[in-house]
């Protein structure tokens, strides 16, 4: 850290001596070519220096300039970039041209370097601020969905504050993370990596990308390939989001800009599965109270009773009467009753209000913001809050040093609810549960014997409860977290700058997560843990900028840099089992209480250069190239070097085609990169840890042992020839605009091929080891990116466009490790995602049924199909291709924006029907009386031509469910159509024109409004583990939501 | 000018600095797991090897409760148990017993060893060889050819080479020869971390010579003077009850017995008949109330074949308490040894009687039997028995005494059901046959292509057996 600070202080001794030149001073006006008018706001810098201003509001400017410089930019959006040589004269007035086709338009690259769209070898797809903030969604990185291709956003777990997965063109690791790296203002933060995975069981964690605050965000920027990550190195190999962040402006004549947004949303949840009211709690077509399936007596057929010789025994359970038969000679009190299960959701309501306050002078700017977000979910006590605070700030030392730096404190955290494989999911709960009990009559009882039990449908053992789950069960976890930067740019000459960048993010997280001791689950014990962690991530960038013109037509862009990172993390959590005292959840309160420590420690350092030669503004060449150093590989494997080399050519400015109507923009791109990727740490050694003794029956002995603390050889064989993995990637692309760009058309195709990916692997246990970490996979992924964009109507009151944003890849897994088919990337036993050699990554694998060659079911001699005994590949979890079809529609102050999100294939398993066509509460359990012929052939290959009925003792009894047998027929096609956003904004700026207001919109956003999908079930954008690599499950997921927003965005 | 070469020292005085720091800011050492430790001590590897040997590698469900099923000890009423019931044992039904073995038993094992050496500490070093050569014993004695020479080297062989069973005998005398020779020095110390002998290497040499006599006998089928030779490895073998080689479990959390454990958390087995009625209707042994559990109706009655009563008897104190102890090898078995390899070497009839008497009147105190009137009589029964009836006894005595202990079913093996347990009447002609063999552990099938194939399933032999013509 001292060596950071020396490195400042020099840089600014060395700055300041510029303050004592000489100057001159120039003025002017900067007005329009289009209409003659004065143009308030542009930006007036001498190249090189911080030297600059802004034109006032009637367009004029004044400037001192060194004598020594001998031109000015002047630059303003939507305006051609346009740099003046100064000649003697003190006055210099400008005019300035309309830019139709963005051909000046600046992108943040890699490393916060902003570069000309038009000079770039590969293709970038950016989201602004104002789409941003009318998606209102709390986790910004949502508002991607459809809106860039080959960009997969999944929120994976339709609660308040849940995780969302990202992925960029695909995935690029077999087992390791495959979410990119986000970046803020060049300085890259602990984002999806930390956080966000779940097991099949407990509760959805936010990852850490919710912290931000979307109302700061000025832009996001996808950077999707190797040539475009390459400079980011190990931690982008999967792509990187460039996130940056507003910053304050000298606005002429005002010195404060203040904005406040706030918006009121309400949520409901969009699909659930369908439900059977017909047939009652039982099972064999009978009625029993507290029997675990819905397969009793049709309900037309029973009555509800309170005789006590029917009811006494459970009537806290069948709080409105046993039910007893129409023809049952007891006293009745009605018809047998059903209960929707869906009542138990309520309209989640989430606020949000931020106020941002943004203002400066020529030397200085600022921006400082606040948020608050507050989120009820639609599951009762399901709550999501966050609260930002960020201050930006700038300054210019003299002519030749800024010094700008930002912080930002996060408080973000929430009360989330049991889900998924878990006997306390809420889902799990509720969706077995028969339709005539209702669960809604109270969950807690007294009980003789235990003082209390739990109220449910089987009798407080089996499930809980939704309701007990709700509100008896709480995991609840707060984050604070800090993100700051600062950076001193120093130019020293006209063509060299120097630029030193230091960003810390830090943030701690406590939790605490509990379950009473009369839940079903952990009964009669419940369970008190409790946590805290802390993440530590350290960036520090060294740079040095040439940017010079030579010869003529020929301009380089030079740039060296030195790069520091840490990742530093401690987890410490303790558990307290077989709680004493009811509802005291307390770390003492524990019959065996343990605890853990995790530590993650990673450093890495590297040096980069990135070269970009232009000529006559139309071929650019891009050449970079990264060297990293890691610790988490052995001395020797852990220097690597990885290069990318990319052509642009802007092919209208040839002689011939340069300043045709028809095609003015015309570019073709192409870029090879490779990147690499280390492993993650601890993996190059073996350990010893606490002995796991047990089997697979039992829970196994504790140590330390009666005094003897023990210790064991890790099964896990550490690994120290492991080298980074290494994945080569090229893409080519055009880029072209008609029409005065009326018509855009761009279209990227790119080829990865991964090579010694690293992996887990299962090992033979004779080597005295069962896992090692290999580089033994290969995998290749391929795509095509198509982007249109129309621009139908544009006048001065209507304007029209459409956007359209089309993908596909295609993946395979072309090696494992030796002797290694498959690998179970996660789910359950059974009913697996897996990567499996031939086939593409995550494919779906489990139970069929006997089949011919034809593919015919095998129809046995009683009628019913027979499930095979060898897992096969089911489906592929990935769509075929995906689309975003956006369209804006103004006329004047109002206008309507809508987003279509089209996923065309992929396929999910179902897990959730499978087990409630078992349970026989599905409406796809309503069929059970019928007669019904299997299409499929018998043992001599006839037709089968036997009627049999899906009954109970099929369903349950036999392999007719998914929860008994294959799940191949509840692996569905989870592929949709939806409007992901609909956005209705009226602006009353032009109506406040000359009162103190800036700008004041009004806007209602509906999100998740349609949706038409085969997938029967929730909404099919779920994922039971969350942001991981094992996407493609649905096992009591919660249900998605379709929201409704109302907001106001006000500026003075 | 002078400015910019100031400017420029500046800047590479800089870079030099930024890049000077590299290599301390790269220190691979950083990849070290703070949380788990890099080397241990001797003596808590140790503990962890007993604990698990004592509750998978020798006393395991995964091994015990299958051989007691196979011996007609116990009968499986549910899932995969029922399944053993039945003569179906998989490839993943074993693998966790495979692997647990291999890792968190074998491989420990060598790691003491290989630290014992190096710190030229004799007691390790023979704890080390007896413990291994017991998991050799009980390993190749259920999956016959097993990896061993070529195993335990990590990345260096992935798939390790199958050594025959006679080599793997090999090795197994010769570790307890080392250990007889370790133990055996005058300056071998008391260690810690040993929660079954206390660390007394005097203990460790009377298991290592009866361990020794238990593994010559193993070979009787192919080697008649193998009794002779176990006869004499027996001298300065476990010398009483109290001196048993075997580990004791505790009735607290995580600290209770596998088959307590099982039996708690599973169920899935109850008491099989043909050993209830054996011990209750035939002999009225004493032994009964503590092998196995009363019936609410106080009676003992085991599931005969097809049947899965969960009212009968269930496996008792003696092996199925919380704190039940597991026995590695013990003073009741060697006098069985003793008592058989006097029959086999022509020692006159009273000493084999004697012999015989001494073992069963060992194993009645071992679990505190109320046995002296039953004593009597049987004491009276034996002194007209001689010949194979004798031997029969010998034998029928040694399997009720090794109760749920898997050296019975190697007994069961070497001397060709001389007991007389009938198969499983349930299954068909082919199949109702008891099996000899162990199925391949699924994760060696998988990982391993040197792993063999069983000729016969679960009929195979191993090199010391020979299925006898029906």
């Amino acid at each position: 850290m001292r060596k950071f600070t020396l490195v400042l202080a020099l840089l600014l001794l060395v700055g300041l001596q510029g303050v004592f030149a000489q100057t001159r001073v120039i003025s002017g006006t900067v007005t329009s070519s289009d209409d003659k008018q004065p143009i308030p706001g542009v930006t007036v810098v001498v190249p090189g220096t911080t030297i600059g201003t802004n034109t006032g509001s009637d367009g004029k400017y004044v400037l001192a300039v060194p004598t020594k410089y001998t031109s000015l930019t002047f630059s303003y959006v939507g305006m051609k970039t346009k740099q003046v040589a100064l000649g003697t004269a003190t006055t210099l007035d400008v005019v300035m041209d309309n830019d139709v086709m963005n051909m000046d338009e600046v992108v943040v690259t890699a490393i916060g370097i902003a570069r000309e769209t038009k000079a770039l070898s590969y293709s970038v797809q950016e989201v602004g601020s104002d789409d941003i903030m009318k998606s209102a969604r709390t986790d910004a990185v949502n508002s991607l969905q459809g809106k860039v291709s080959d960009v997969q956003v999944i929120n994976s777990a339709g609660v308040a504050g849940g995780a969302t997965y990202v992925q960029i063109r695909g995935v690029q690791s077999i087992t390791q993370n495959n979410q990119p790296l986000y970046v803020i203002d060049g300085v890259p933060i602990s984002g999806s990596e930390s956080g966000g995975v779940y097991g099949v069981d407990g509760v959805a964690t936010s990852n850490r990308n919710i912290d931000i605050n979307p109302d700061d965000i000025e832009s996001m920027n996808v950077l999707k390939g190797g040539a475009a990550t390459a400079l980011y190195g190990l931690r982008a190999a999967s792509g990187a989001i460039v996130i940056t962040t507003k910053k304050g402006k000298a606005t002429p004549g005002k010195k404060i800009s203040v904005n406040f947004n706030t918006y009121v949303q309400f949520d409901k949840v969009s699909m659930l599965p369908k439900m059977q009211t017909e047939y009652s709690q039982g099972h064999d077509g009978k009625w029993y109270s507290g029997d675990r399936l819905a397969w009793g007596a049709k309900n037309d057929t029973m009555s509800l009773s309170k005789d006590p010789s029917v009811w006494n025994t459970w009537k806290n359970f069948d709080t409105d009467g046993s039910l007893v038969s129409n023809n049952s000679a007891v006293s009745k009190t009605g018809p047998a009753q059903t209960y929707d299960p869906y009542k138990f959701f309520q309209t989640g309501v989430t606020t949000n209000n931020s106020l941002s306050l943004m203002g400066g002078t020529d030397v200085s700017t600022f921006y400082f913001s606040f948020s608050d977000n507050q989120s009820k979910g639609v599951v009762p006590n399901n709550k999501f809050r966050r609260n930002t605070f960020k201050l930006t700030g700038d300054t210019k030392l003299g002519q030749k040093v800024k010094l700008s730096g930002s912080a930002n404190y996060m408080i973000t955290g929430g009360d989330r609810i049991q889900q998924g494989s878990n006997t306390s999911g809420l889902m799990l709960g509720l969706l077995r549960t028969p339709s005539t009990f209702d669960n809604s009559a109270g969950y807690l009882l007294p009980d003789m014997e235990n003082g209390t039990m739990q109220r449910s449908y089987r009798h407080g053992r089996g499930y809980d409860n939704p309701y007990f789950t709700a509100n008896e069960n709480k995991y609840s976890d707060q984050v604070n977290r800090l993100i700051g930067n600062v950076q001193i740019d120093y130019f020293t000459t006209k063509w060299l700058s120097i630029t030193y960048r230091l960003g810390i993010d830090w943030w701690g997280r406590k939790w605490n997560d509990y379950m009473n001791i009369y839940s079903s689950s952990y009964y009669p014990d419940g369970y008190n843990r409790e946590g805290q962690e802390m993440s530590k991530d350290m960036n520090s960038d060294f740079m040095i900028n040439i940017d010079k013109d030579f010869a003529k037509d020929f301009n380089l862009k030079v740039l060296l840099g030195q790069n520091m990172t840490q990742q530093y993390y401690k987890g410490l959590n303790a558990t307290a089992n077989g709680l004493v005292i009811p509802e005291y959840y307390n770390l003492n309160n524990g019959t065996t209480v343990s605890a853990a420590t995790t530590t993650s420690e990673v450093r890495r350092a590297a040096l980069y250069g990135d070269v970009q030669l232009s000529w006559k503004n139309m071929l650019y060449l891009n050449i970079t190239g990264r060297n990293d150093w890691t610790t988490t590989l052995a001395q020797g494997k852990n220097s690597f070097f990885y290069p990318s080399v990319g052509l642009g050519w802007i092919f209208t400015e040839l002689p011939g085609l340069k300043d045709n109507k028809v095609l003015p923009y015309g570019k073709l791109r192409m870029s090879y990169a490779i990147v690499a990727k280390d492993a993650s740490p601890y993996n190059t050694m073996t350990y010893y840890n606490t002995p796991a003794v047990l089997d697979g029956w039992t829970t196994g002995l504790v140590f330390p042992w009666s005094g003897n603390n023990a210790f064991a050889i890790s099964n896990n064989l550490g690994n120290n020839q492991l080298k980074p993995e290494k994945t080569t990637t090229w893409e080519v692309g055009a880029d072209l605009k008609f029409w005065q760009n009326r018509f855009g058309f761009s279209y990227t195709f790119f080829h990865n091929k991964g090579q010694d990916l690293i992996l887990s692997v299962p090992i033979a246990a004779t080597t005295g080891y069962s896992t090692t970490t290999l580089n033994a996979a290969s995998m290749t992924t391929y795509g095509h990116e198509v982007t249109l964009d129309i621009v139908p109507i544009k006048s001065k009151s209507w304007y029209w466009d459409i956007i359209v944003n089309w993908s596909c890849i295609k993946n395979n897994v072309d090696a494992l490790a030796a002797g290694i088919n498959q690998l179970f990337l996660g789910g359950f036993e059974g009913s697996e995602i897996d990567a499996f050699v031939g086939q593409p990554y995550r494919t779906i694998y489990g139970y069929d049924w006997v089949r011919d060659a034809q593919g015919n079911l095998r129809i046995g001699d009683d009628g019913y199909p027979v499930m095979s005994n060898n897992m096969t590949a089911l489906g592929n979890v990935d769509p075929k291709w995906t689309a975003g079809i956006g369209t804006n529609l103004r006329w004047k102050d109002l206008s309507l924006y809508l987003l279509f999100d089209i996923k065309y294939g992929g396929k999910m398993w179902n897990g959730t029907r499978g087990a409630i066509d078992y349970f026989g509460t599905s409406a796809g359990t309503l069929n059970r009386d019928e007669w019904y012929v299997f299409p499929g052939v018998n043992s001599q290959g006839q037709t089968n031509t036997i009627p049999v009925k899906r009954d109970y003792f099929w369903m349950t009894q036999n392999v007719g469910s998914g929860f008994t047998g294959p799940m191949v027929d509840y692996v569905e096609n989870s592929g949709w159509v939806r409007l992901r956003t609909l956005s209705l904004s009226y602006s009353f700026t032009s109506l406040l024109k000359k009162t103190f207001i800036k700008g004041l919109s009004v806007y209602f956003t509906g999100t998740n409004l349609w949706i038409s999908t085969k997938y029967q079930g929730i909404d099919p954008e779920t994922n039971l583990l969350g942001a991981s690599n094992a996407q493609g499950i649905d096992y009591f997921n919660m249900p998605g939501t379709k929201s409704y927003t109302v907001g106001l965005n006000l500026s003075f | 000018m002078k400015n910019i070469n100031i400017k420029l020292i500046g800047l590479v005085f800089l870079t030099v600095l930024a890049l000077g720091s590299c290599k301390k800011w790269i220190n691979t050492d950083l990849n070290i797991n703070p949380d788990q430790p890099a080397d241990v001590p001797m003596s808590s590897i140790l503990t962890g090897v007993q604990a698990n040997m004592a509750y998978n590698t020798i006393g395991g469900n995964d091994l015990c409760r299958v051989t007691s099923i196979w011996m007609q000890y116990f009968q499986g009423v549910a899932r995969q148990s029922q399944a053993t019931t039945n003569y179906t044992l998989l490839e993943s039904d074993v693998n966790n017993l495979w692997v647990t073995n291999y890792t968190n038993t074998m491989m420990n094992l060598e790691i003491i060893s290989a630290k014992a050496v190096s710190a030229a500490n004799p007691t390790y070093k023979g704890i080390a060889d007896v413990l291994m050569a017991n998991t050799l014993g009980v390993t190749t004695d259920v999956w016959g050819d097993i990896p061993y020479s070529a195993a335990f080297q990590g990345v260096a062989n992935l798939t390790p080479a199958f050594d025959s069973q006679q080599s793997i005998y090999t090795a197994i005398l010769g570790l307890l020869d080392d250990a007889i020779t370790q133990l055996g020095m005058a300056d071998a110390p008391t260690i810690t971390g040993d929660v079954m002998y206390g660390g007394d290497p005097a203990l460790w040499l009377q298991a290592a010579h009866t361990l020794k006599a238990r593994y010559i006998l193993h070979l009787s089928k192919l080697d008649a003077t193998s009794w002779a030779n176990a006869l004499a490895a027996l001298a300065g073998g476990i010398s009483s009850n109290d001196n048993d080689l075997q580990f004791s479990f505790f009735d607290a959390a995580g600290a209770q017995n596998p088959l307590y454990q099982f039996m708690q958390q599973r169920g899935d087995i109850t008491m099989a008949k043909v050993f209830i009625d054996t011990l209750n209707l035939v002999r009225h042994d004493p032994r009964l109330p503590m092998f196995a559990t009363a019936t609410a109706e106080n009676t003992y009655i085991g599931n005969g074949w097809g049947e899965v009563s969960a009212d009968v008897s269930m496996p008792g104190d003696a092996v199925a308490a919380a704190s039940s102890v597991v026995p590695f090898v013990t003073y009741v078995e060697s006098l069985f040894i003793k008592a058989e390899c006097l029959y086999k070497t022509n020692a006159s009839v009273v000493q084999v009687r004697t012999a015989l008497l001494d073992a069963v009147t060992a194993s009645m105190q071992k679990w505190g039997a109320d046995y002296t009137a039953w004593m009597t009589v049987y004491t009276q029964y034996i002194n007209f028995s001689s010949g194979a009836p004798l031997f029969k006894e010998i034998m029928t005595q040694k399997w009720i005494a090794l109760y749920n202990q898997s050296e019975a079913f190697a007994d069961w093996r070497r001397t060709d059901n001389v007991i007389g347990l009938q198969a499983n009447p349930l299954q068909s002609a082919q199949r109702n046959v008891i099996p000899r063999h162990f199925p391949q552990a699924q994760s060696e099938v998988n990982y391993n292509p040197n792993t063999p194939v069983l000729s016969d399933g679960l009929w195979s032999t191993v090199w010391w057996d020979t299925m006898p013509t029906k």
